[in-house]
C-alpha cells in the first residue's frame, strides 16, 4: 500500500471514528423512532439473511491484488490447484463463474469494501465480539439484535402484529439477531424455528395409537372417535384442557412461548412442507443441505408473505475459520454460489425477485497471508454479496477496491479499501435492514450515523 | 500419592521432550537453564499453593507452574454457601425443591422416599458435598459395566460417537454421587464449555479426542491437579491444536478463552511464540518444529520466547483465574445481569481457586445458586436425575439414542468448536425435541416387566416399582385421597412439589366419576378394582394404575418447571 493511499484511508477512518459518540442503543425509546409505514408498505421486502460463521475470507468475490498477495504471502497461493481471475477479478473456481452470472443478469451488488475502521482502532477481531456487533447492528453490545429492534418497531406501529403469522423464522437456532432487549418481547414476534427439511416435531405424538383413557366415555361414543384426524377424528378435550391448565402455570418466558406456539406451527410446518419448487431446469438446486434451507426459505417467504426476515447460516456446507487447509474453502464457495445462483433462478420463477432479498455476509473477512497451515487468520475487511430485492434495491455490480497493505510483520497482510473508494463499516448493513423495513431514523438503533448501502434507491 | 505424583511428572517430561520446548521465559517463575522439571516454590501466580510447605504438593512444580492443589475448605469460600443449618431452616417444600436443585444439576437423583428421608437427617446439604470428596465406587465394576455389549451397544463405527455414549452410559450406571462421579461431573462440565470442548462436529477433530479430552480431565482431577497445569497441559495437546490450528488462531483463541483478552495487537506475539507449532494435514498431527522462536516476546507482564513459555505463563498469568470464573460463571447463571455476574465471580476469585472444584463446588452449592437462580436445565440434568428417580430402565441403544437428541435439541455434548455457548437453546425448534424426548422417551415411557430382551422397544422406559403402592400414600377405601396421594407422589418426585389444587382437582375431574352417592375411580382408572381371579385383578390394577400415572406425567411433561431450575422464593 502506498503512503498516500494509507494517509487517504486513515483520514476516511478517522472521520468514521469522530462520528458522534454512540448513542445507547440498548434500551431504545419507541418515542424516538420516525417510522414509515408508507415505506414498509411499498417495499414489502422480504429477507434472507445468511450468515457465514467464521469469518469468511473475501478472496472468492476478489482476487484483484493476487498477485502482490502471493509476492508477500507466507504460503505460496500455488498451494490452491488454480486460482483463476474472472472478467470482474473474482475468484472462478470458487463460485467466480457463478458470481459473474448473477452479476451480468443485474441479480448482485458485490460489496468488497465492508471493513472496520472502528475494529481497527479498537485492536478487535474476535469472532464473539464482531459477530455479536453485526447481529446487534451496534457496536454498542447491551443493545438487542436487529430483528427483535425490527420486529418491536414493526409491532408498535402496527405494521405487524398478533394476527401475523411467523414473522421471523430462523433455520439456524437464535442468534444475536434475536437478542433480547430489557424488556420482555411479545411471543408472537419471537422468531420461530425450523429446520431445512420441515421436520415436525411439535405434533404431540403418543406411543399407542389412541390413548383412550384420555377421552370421557361421551367422547369415546362419538361417531368419528376410531377416525383418523384427516377424517373427523379428534383430539380429547382432557389434552386441550391439560395444556391450557399447564400453560396457566407456566410462568412468563421462553419455554412457555415455545409452548403457545406449539399448535400452530405444527399445522405451519405441515402447510409449508406442502409447497412444491418450481422446475428450475438447468439451474437446479445442488443436492447439500444449505441448498435444502435456501430453498425452504423461499417456499417459505413465497407460501407466507407475513414472514418478513429469515436468518440462517452455512450449514452442511462447513463453517468458515479457514485458519487451515483452506483449499476446502474454494469448494465451499463453489457450492454456496451454485446455490445462491439457483436460488435467484428460484425466485425468479415464483414472480419473486422484486420483494425477496439475500444478504451474504460473515463476523470479518481474512487476513490473506496465507500462513503456515495453508490458512487464513482473522482479518477486518469482507465482501456483501446482496441479491433480488430488485424493487427496492438498484443492483451496483461490483463495488470497491481494495489494495493490499503489507506490514512486514510476520502474518500481518491485509486488504483495506483503497483510497476514495466506497466503504463502509458492517454496521451500515443493520442501518439498510432498519431502512427497508421503514425505520427512517437508524441511528437511534445502530448508535451512529452508519449509512445506509448505496443500492437503497 | 508418590506414585501419582510420578505419573503426571512423568508425562510432563514426556511432553516436554516431544514438544523441544523449555528454556524461554526470562521473568518470574521461569528459570532459563532449567529444562527439566525443578522443584521448589512458586513464585508467581502459577498456583499459590494452599498447602504447608512440607506438603509434596508445594514441591511440584515447572518454571512457577504448580501441579497439583488440594481443594479448598469450604470454609474459605467467599460465595456464601447454603449449610445444613439454612437448609433445615427452610420449608419442607422448599427444602425438596433445593434438593432436587442440587441433585439435579450432579445428574443424580434418588427415589422420592429416598430423599426424604437423606432430607430428614437434617445433615442433607453436608452429606452430599462430603460425599463428593469420598470414593465409594467399584470403578472396576463399573467400567466394565458400561462396556458391557449386552447392556449398552458397543457401536464400531465411528458414526455413532461410540466414545461419547461410553461418558454418558457412565452418568446413568453409576450407583453411587461419590468422588469418582463428581471428577466425571466436572470434567464432562468442562467439555462442554469453549474452554475444553472436543469439538467433534470440525473436519480436523476425530473420535477419540472425545476421550482422550475428557478421559485426560478425569485423570488428571483424580490426582489433585491443579485447573493450571490442566489446562496447560490441555492446550499443548494435539486434541487442542484439531480445534484451533494455526499459530495466530490457536495463540488468539487461548488468550480469548481462558484470559478473555481479545486484544488483537496481542495476537502476532502470540503467533510469534507458537511460530514452529502447527497442525499438519496428514493424520491432523500436531508438529513442533525446531525452528523456534528466540527473539523476546513482552506478554503476561514478563518475557517469553517459545510456545511453551505462552502457554505456561498463560495460565500462571493473574487473568487466568478471572477468565476461567467467568467462563462458568456465564455458564451456571445465565439469566443474571452482567453485574450480578461479576459480583458472584468477584467472591469466588477473591477466594482464591486453584482447583476446578473449587470454582464448581463453590458455585453449585451456594445460596446464589441454590436459592437464588433460575435457568433452563439442560437435558442431560433433566434425563440423568429422572433415570434415578423413576427407575428408568435403558435397552441397549437407550443412551446412544439420548446423545442423538441432544443434537436435535442443539445441547449436543461436546460437539460443537465453542462449547455450548447457550447451554439450552430455547428457540422453538430445539425446545421442540427436548419436550418431545422427555415426554415420549422419558416419562411416558413405561418399560415392559416381562420383557427381557434388551434390544426391545418396549425393554426401556420406568418399571412398575417407580409406582408400586409402597411408594405413595393411599387408601383403597377413598379413592379421591388415594388419586391425591398419587398425583402428590409424581408431581413430588418430579418437580419437588405438590400439585396446585386446580390441577388435583383437574384430574379429579377426568378420573372420579360420583356413583352410589360416593366418589370413585371411573372403572379405567380403578386401581383398587377387584376380581375374583388375583391375576387378572393385579394386571387391571395394574393398568388402571398405569393410566393415572401416564396422564399425570403427561400433563408435568408441559409445564416449564420440568426443563427449568426455578428460583426457590
Amino acid at each position: 500500500m502506498k503512503r498516500r493511499d494509507f494517509i487517504k484511508l486513515s483520514t476516511l477512518a478517522y472521520s468514521a471514528l469522530m462520528l458522534p459518540n454512540f448513542l445507547q442503543a440498548k434500551e431504545f425509546n419507541e418515542s424516538d423512532i420516525n417510522f414509515s409505514k408508507a415505506t414498509f408498505d411499498n417495499n414489502g421486502a422480504q429477507t434472507i439473511i445468511i450468515n457465514m460463521y467464521g469469518g469468511a475470507s473475501q478472496l472468492s468475490g476478489n482476487i484483484t491484488n493476487i498477485d502482490e498477495i502471493e509476492k508477500n504471502s507466507q504460503n505460496s497461493y500455488s498451494y490452491f490447484r488454480s486460482v483463476t481471475k474472472t472478467k470482474n477479478g473474482c475468484w472462478k473456481e470458487a463460485g467466480g463463474d457463478y458470481m459473474e452470472k448473477l452479476l451480468a443478469d443485474g441479480d448482485m451488488t458485490l460489496y468488497r469494501c465492508c471493513y472496520s475502521a472502528i475494529r481497527e482502532k479498537n485492536n478487535n477481531k474476535s469472532h464473539g465480539l464482531c459477530t455479536e456487533q453485526n447481529q446487534k447492528g451496534s457496536f454498542d453490545t447491551n443493545g438487542g439484535g436487529i430483528i427483535t429492534n425490527i420486529a418491536e418497531i414493526l409491532d408498535t406501529h402496527g405494521a405487524i402484529g398478533s394476527n401475523t403469522v411467523m414473522p421471523f423464522v430462523t433455520l439456524d437456532g437464535e442468534s444475536n439477531f434475536y437478542a433480547s432487549l430489557n424488556r420482555p418481547l411479545k411471543s408472537y414476534l419471537k422468531a420461530t424455528a425450523i429446520d431445512e427439511n420441515l421436520d415436525n416435531p411439535y405434533k404431540r405424538e403418543r406411543w399407542s395409537v389412541r390413548e383412550w383413557f384420555y377421552y370421557t366415555r361421551k367422547e369415546r361414543e362419538h361417531e368419528h372417535y376410531n377416525d383418523t384426524d384427516e377424517n373427523g377424528g379428534f383430539d380429547p378435550k382432557f389434552s386441550i384442557d391439560m395444556d391450557a391448565l399447564a400453560q396457566k402455570h407456566n410462568p412468563n418466558g421462553e419455554i412457555k412461548d415455545d409452548f403457545a406456539k406449539r399448535a400452530e406451527l405444527e399445522h405451519f410446518i405441515d402447510e409449508i412442507a406442502k409447497g412444491e419448487t418450481p422446475d428450475l431446469g438447468d439451474n437446479a438446486y445442488p443436492d447439500n443441505k444449505f441448498s435444502r434451507k435456501i430453498k425452504t426459505a423461499i417456499k417459505l417467504l413465497d407460501k407466507n408473505p407475513d414472514t418478513k426476515i429469515v436468518t440462517l447460516g452455512t450449514g452442511g456446507l462447513g463453517g468458515w475459520d479457514d485458519h487451515s487447509n483452506a483449499r476446502d474453502y474454494v469448494d465451499r464457495m463453489e457450492a454456496l454460489f451454485a446455490t445462491l445462483h439457483s436460488a435467484m433462478a428460484h425466485l425468479k420463477a415464483i414472480d419473486k425477485e422484486g420483494k425477496i432479498n439475500i444478504m451474504v455476509f460473515a463476523e470479518f473477512g481474512r487476513n490473506v497471508n496465507l500462513n503456515s497451515a495453508n490458512g487464513w487468520d482473522h482479518g477486518n475487511l469482507q465482501n456483501l454479496y446482496v441479491l433480488g430485492g430488485k424493487d427496492y434495491f438498484n443492483h451496483k455490480g461490483i463495488v470497491g477496491e481494495t489494495v493490499v497493505d503489507v506490514t512486514g510483520k510476520l502474518n500481518r497482510l491485509w486488504l483495506k479499501p483503497k483510497a476514495g473508494t466506497y466503504w463502509f463499516e458492517p454496521i451500515n448493513i443493520a442501518s439498510t435492514l432498519y431502512k427497508l423495513y421503514g425505520i427512517e431514523n437508524p441511528e437511534v438503533l445502530t448508535g451512529g450515523n452508519f449509512k445506509t448501502l448505496n443500492i437503497l434507491a | 500419592m508418590q506414585t501419582r505424583f510420578l505419573k503426571y511428572l512423568s508425562a510432563l517430561a514426556l511432553t516436554f521432550l516431544l514438544l523441544g520446548c523449555g528454556g524461554g521465559a526470562t521473568s518470574s517463575g521461569a528459570n532459563n537453564n532449567s529444562e527439566t522439571v525443578s522443584s521448589g516454590n512458586s513464585n508467581n501466580g502459577g498456583g499459590n499453593s494452599n498447602n504447608t510447605a512440607n506438603d509434596e504438593f508445594s514441591k511440584t512444580e515447572y518454571k512457577g507452574l504448580v501441579f497439583y492443589h488440594k481443594n479448598l475448605p469450604s470454609s474459605n469460600y467467599k460465595l456464601e454457601q447454603i449449610d445444613n443449618s439454612t437448609f433445615n431452616s427452610l420449608s419442607d417444600a422448599k427444602k425438596l425443591q433445593v434438593a432436587n436443585k442440587l441433585l439435579n444439576t450432579l445428574y443424580f437423583g434418588y427415589p422420592l422416599k429416598e430423599l426424604k428421608e437423606k432430607i430428614e437427617s437434617g445433615t442433607f446439604i453436608s452429606d452430599i458435598q462430603n460425599g463428593l470428596s469420598v470414593d465409594n465406587t467399584d470403578k472396576e465394576w463399573l467400567e466394565n459395566y458400561i462396556l458391557n455389549d449386552d447392556i449398552f451397544k458397543q457401536y464400531t463405527s465411528t458414526y455413532y460417537l461410540p466414545q461419547l455414549n461410553t461418558i454418558l452410559a457412565r452418568f446413568y450406571a453409576a450407583k453411587k454421587l461419590d468422588k469418582y462421579f463428581y471428577e466425571n461431573w466436572v470434567a464432562y462440565t468442562l467439555t462442554q464449555t469453549i474452554m475444553f470442548s472436543p469439538a467433534y462436529e470440525l473436519t480436523n477433530t476425530h473420535t477419540p479426542n472425545i476421550a482422550t479430552v475428557y478421559n485426560n480431565l478425569v485423570d488428571m482431577l483424580e490426582v489433585d491437579s491443579g485447573m493450571r497445569f490442566i489446562t496447560y497441559v490441555h492446550m499443548m495437546s494435539e486434541d487442542n491444536w484439531r480445534r484451533f490450528r494455526s499459530p495466530e488462531d490457536n495463540g488468539r483463541e487461548m488468550l480469548e478463552i481462558y484470559l478473555q483478552d481479545d486484544n488483537d495487537s496481542h495476537v502476532p506475539l502470540a503467533g510469534q511464540a507458537l511460530k514452529n507449532w502447527s497442525l499438519n494435514a496428514d493424520g491432523d498431527t500436531l508438529e513442533v518444529g525446531l525452528n523456534k522462536n528466540t527473539k523476546p516476546i513482552k506478554l503476561f507482564g514478563t518475557t517469553i520466547y517459545t510456545g511453551e513459555d505462552f502457554y505456561r505463563e498463560l495460565v500462571k498469568s493473574s487473568a487466568f483465574t478471572r477468565g476461567v470464573t467467568n467462563r462458568l460463571v456465564d455458564f451456571f447463571f445465565p439469566n443474571k445481569t452482567a453485574k450480578e455476574k461479576a459480583n458472584i465471580a468477584n467472591k469466588i476469585v477473591s477466594s482464591k481457586p486453584e482447583t476446578w472444584q473449587d470454582i464448581l463446588t463453590q458455585i453449585v452449592f451456594s445460596k446464589e445458586y441454590l436459592l437464588n437462580n433460575n435457568r433452563a436445565q439442560s437435558a442431560e440434568e433433566t434425563f440423568f436425575s429422572l433415570a434415578k428417580k423413576m427407575d428408568y430402565r435403558v435397552k441397549r441403544s437407550s443412551i446412544s439414542r439420548f446423545r442423538q437428541a441432544l443434537d436435535s435439541m442443539h445441547q449436543a455434548a461436546m460437539k460443537y468448536k465453542l462449547g455450548k455457548i447457550e447451554r439450552v437453546p430455547l428457540d422453538t425448534l430445539s425446545f421442540a425435541y427436548y419436550h418431545k424426548y422427555i415426554r415420549m422417551s422419558v416419562l411416558l415411557k413405561h418399560a415392559d416387566a416381562t420383557q427381557t430382551d434388551h434390544d426391545s422397544w418396549n425393554y426401556s422406559g420406568w418399571q412398575d416399582s417407580f409406582v408400586d403402592f409402597n411408594k405413595f400414600t393411599y387408601d383403597s377405601r377413598d379413592d379421591v385421597a388415594s388419586l391425591k396421594g398419587l398425583v402428590n407422589y409424581l408431581f413430588e418426585t418430579i418437580l419437588g412439589r405438590d400439585a396446585k389444587d386446580d390441577e388435583q382437582q383437574f384430574f379429579k375431574n377426568h378420573m372420579i366419576e360420583q356413583r352410589d352417592g360416593k366418589e370413585l375411580f371411573k372403572s379405567e382408572f380403578n386401581m383398587f378394582i377387584t376380581r375374583d381371579d388375583p391375576q387378572d385383578e393385579e394386571k387391571r390394577r395394574r393398568d388402571n394404575k398405569y393410566h393415572i400415572v401416564i396422564s399425570v406425567l403427561d400433563y408435568i411433561s408441559r409445564l416449564s418447571e420440568t426443563y427449568s431450575q426455578m428460583e426457590v422464593k
